[in-house]
């Protein structure tokens, strides 16, 4: 009962970059689901701090930016009392343009740094492994480890660019358009559970990128970028055949079944769809739509996913 | 001479659901189950509890997860999953599994042997068929 409530406290993870280093890399280890949470939650916590001070760095910028432009005005009566003191309006005045061009200069670079240290857009995938990894681990045998990689890049760059099509519209204004397809596996990763199946895992990112050159009411022309994504999540398992028989009627239609000598194999997957499933949620501007899915949900679908494979066997007698 | 032992009554599993290896230390004060410490929670760290378990809270008694989960009024969201609560965190979340799902569950102990403790954690190869996944 000792660790009851207990939480990973920010003081822990001050000057530990090592997790920060792992997501810019992406990650590719073996860790017990204990092991994994703490990793990800010390990811998140050290995003968070970085975060506070980069705000309070930017916002002492411009206070002093701010303290001399305010200046400027305040010490100008002063002249009216002696013109000694006509040095400090004028020199505070000379001081905002380059006060200003040093100001955004170094914004640019304080964000540039925190960018190119913290990757972005991992929030989500702690929240939703940590739930998966803490809902499986009393499956897995005792001190098993789950093995995890992750690449947390962007996925609309060159390197992830499967497909390139044309694409036309009937809508008025429409000159040209094209659409690019995209995808990136965002993780995958194995574990053994408790009765020996194995679980093999692949989470993936596909977005389409719509470029549509047309003409607005105005007659200007101008481009539009839309996008819609999707996440398919694969689980492959392999369900040892000295502990379970197969069950006489199994759906092919949503599961993929082969086996061989020791094991039969079962491959479900769920699309994460957010237009399909909550179209309020799609913004066809945004790039990336998985934080629309709320964790608990995310984290039940995939079990049933296994759920499913499970659905299939009995145990032997 | 050995002094008998006594399992805890609680479970393990989502799954293959089996009984919790451990040997009890504590009495659950509410339901009087044996239970492991791991399976042990103070009723003091309960949040908002109704009126009618007020009293375990006020007493510091000491709950057994499945009381304890019964009486934890939080929502999964507010429950950090980097500390013990992670337990009660799963257990809420196999109660709405099993609420909104149709799911398979095994008992181990209907299968006598069948799911005893296996060794086979070193066997176990994730380089296996990555490209199962490429079809």
């Amino acid at each position: 009962m000792d660790r009851q409530g207990n939480e990973l406290n920010k003081e822990q993870y001050i000057g530990a970059p090592i997790e920060r280093a792992h997501l810019h890399r992406g990650f590719n280890s073996k860790k017990t689901p204990v092991k994994w949470i703490r990793f990800f939650r010390a990811c998140v916590v050290q995003r968070e701090i970085a975060e506070e001070k980069k705000k309070k760095k930017i916002k002492k910028i411009w206070f002093i930016f701010l303290g001399i432009f305010i200046g400027t005005f305040i010490t100008s009566p002063l002249t009216n009392i002696s013109p000694v003191f006509k040095i400090l309006p004028t020199t505070l005045g000379m001081l905002v343009f380059p006060g200003l061009i040093v100001a955004i200069i170094m914004t640019y670079r304080t964000n540039k740094k925190f960018k190119k240290n913290f990757a972005e857009g991992f929030d989500f995938f702690a929240d939703y492994f940590s739930a998966l990894f803490t809902l499986i681990e009393e499956d897995l045998q005792v001190e098993s480890k789950i093995a995890l990689e992750a690449n947390l890049k962007h996925t609309i760059t060159k390197e992830n660019l499967i497909k390139n099509e044309a694409y036309t519209s009937e809508t008025s204004g429409f000159i040209k358009g094209e659409e690019e397809h995209y995808e990136r596996v965002i993780s995958k990763g194995s574990c053994l559970f408790y009765d020996e199946s194995l679980i093999f895992f692949q989470f993936t990112e596909r977005t389409r990128k719509r470029i549509i050159l047309k003409r607005g009411s105005s007659g200007k022309r101008k481009t539009k970028y839309k996008y819609r994504a999707a996440y398919p999540f694969t689980i492959k398992m392999k369900i040892p055949k000295n502990k379970y028989q197969l069950n006489p009627s199994v759906d092919t239609k949503e599961i993929s079944f082969v086996e061989d000598d020791a094991y039969y194999v079962f491959k479900v997957s769920r699309k994460f769809d957010v237009k399909k499933e909550n179209p309020e949620q799609y913004n066809p501007y945004n790039e990336s739509s998985i934080t629309a899915f709320a964790v608990d949900y995310f984290s039940l679908e995939v079990i049933n996913l296994i759920n499913t494979c499970y659905s299939c066997v009995t145990p032997s007698a | 001479m050995e002094e008998k032992t006594t399992r805890c009554e609680e479970f393990t599993g989502l799954f293959v659901v089996r009984n919790c290896e451990n040997n009890a230390t504590i009495v659950c004060d509410k339901c009087k189950k044996n239970v492991c410490s791991t399976h042990a929670f103070k009723a003091n760290q309960i949040v908002n509890p109704g009126k009618e378990h007020a009293v375990y809270k006020k007493n510091n008694s000491i709950l057994c997860i499945s009381c304890f989960v019964e009486f934890d009024a939080r929502l999964t969201n507010d429950i950090e999953l980097y500390s013990k609560d992670r337990s009660v965190w799963r257990r809420k979340m196999i109660h709405r599994f099993h609420a909104e799902y149709p799911y398979m569950v095994f008992l181990a102990e209907d299968y006598g042997s069948l799911f005893d403790r296996s060794s086979t954690v070193f066997l176990h190869d994730d380089s296996d068929e990555g490209s199962y996944f490429d079809s």
